[in-house]
């Protein structure tokens, strides 16, 4: 996870992003050109994840932050958080 | 020097210039924009005849048209200029700089013969839309694909890309008793009370300046049936800046845009629309909203 997570946030550089109420809106720049096809919307959570990712980041660290924050267990936080992060991973890392 | 006249696009003034000893002439589509008087500029436009000789360093953005480049953003040794072509043989056809600090375009061409005389067109597409777009990055506008009704209660703007029935959704409407305000390209406004507006803008073509309060944006596509589908938030956005015309040479323009995009969806109201082309949709409209 830890990998997958360097990753995105080595992309982060390749983003727009807008918060817009509680969503983040997230439009993949390619040549400097903004392409509004493969914007991706993030809810809240999202949004509070993706906001949290910095080169200190670890999968560890973002489970404890969500967990304090959001009421949920942790063991569905867990299983959340690691599909989370893999189907942004596909996002991110794709565009 | 006194300007020679002024050009007036969405209620903004551009002072004109002209710091040649040619006339100037301008396309057919500004006839009905320009004015004698000089009301307080919002911005100034300066012609100059010839170009200036520079030496690019760096080509920072090229905007294309198709595979035909339409203007480029250059690093040179005299600074910071658009170079703007023509845009069906692709010569050379005005160097431009802006100084936004004074809001103020210095554009140089070449002249070329009118009527057996020598004169200057200084906006000759190009670059009329690059001064529109330039506009849309300082002020709460938006320049958008879409055309645009108002049936003398709300107006409607229907954004998308060719191909999608833009031009067919006015003319319904217009057969329906409504006035068509553009149907390719409109720029979106913030007025000072608040309001939303859409203006058209100077074309290839011959009309007056137009505009109308704005209630409802829809992003129709061909469908079996009519349909109405709201769409909210940061999908809405996304949906509206698709249509909405961006060049990437600053990333700070993109964001401007999408506030001005948020500021405008919280306002009013916006929906994917399935189409078919005949007049039960200017019903199926008024019913949904």
């Amino acid at each position: 996870m830890d990998r997958l997570l360097g990753e995105i946030i080595q992309s982060k550089d390749n983003f727009v992003c807008k918060h817009t109420g509680e969503e983040l809106l997230l439009i993949p720049l390619k040549d400097n050109v903004a392409d509004f096809n493969q914007y991706l919307v993030l809810n809240e959570l999202g949004a509070y994840i993706w906001d949290l990712l910095d080169s200190q980041s670890t999968f560890g660290y973002l489970h404890e932050k969500v967990y304090a924050e959001f009421e949920v267990s942790s063991t569905q936080l867990k299983t959340d958080l690691e599909q989370f992060i893999v189907s942004l991973h596909q996002y991110t890392c794709k565009q | 020097m006194n300007p020679i006249g002024s050009a007036c696009v969405a209620g903004y003034h551009f002072a004109l210039f002209n710091q040649s000893s040619l006339p100037i002439i301008f396309d057919i589509g500004f006839s009905s924009f320009l004015k004698e008087q000089v009301p307080c500029a919002d911005r100034n436009l300066s012609f100059h005849e010839g170009f200036i000789e520079f030496d690019i360093t760096a080509r920072l953005y090229q905007a294309k048209n198709n595979d035909q480049l339409l203007w480029e953003i250059v690093d040179t040794n005299k600074g910071r200029w658009f170079l703007v072509y023509h845009p069906e043989n692709g010569n050379l056809q005005q160097q431009a700089q802006y100084d936004s600090k004074q809001g103020s375009w210095t554009i140089h061409c070449k002249s070329e013969q009118h009527l057996n005389e020598d004169v200057l067109n200084p906006l000759a597409y190009p670059m009329a839309p690059l001064l529109w777009y330039q506009l849309t990055t300082e002020e709460p506008l938006l320049l958008i694909h879409a055309s645009g009704i108002f049936d003398g209660e709300k107006g409607r703007i229907f954004a998308g890309f060719s191909g999608v029935g833009k031009s067919t959704m006015a003319k319904i409407w217009q057969q329906a008793g409504a006035q068509i305000i553009n149907d390719d390209r409109l720029l979106i406004k913030k007025e000072n009370d608040g309001t939303w507006r859409m203006h058209n803008t100077p074309m290839y073509y011959q009309d007056e300046p137009k505009s109308a309060k704005l209630q409802h944006i829809y992003f129709p596509y061909h469908h079996p049936s009519n349909t109405h589908d709201l769409i909210l938030g940061a999908k809405a956005i996304a949906q509206l800046l698709a249509f909405t015309i961006h060049h990437g040479y600053d990333i700070k323009h993109l964001l401007h845009h999408s506030l001005i995009a948020e500021e405008l969806l919280k306002d009013l109201g916006a929906a994917k629309l399935g189409v078919v082309p005949n007049e039960q949709i200017v019903l199926f409209i008024k019913a949904n909203e």
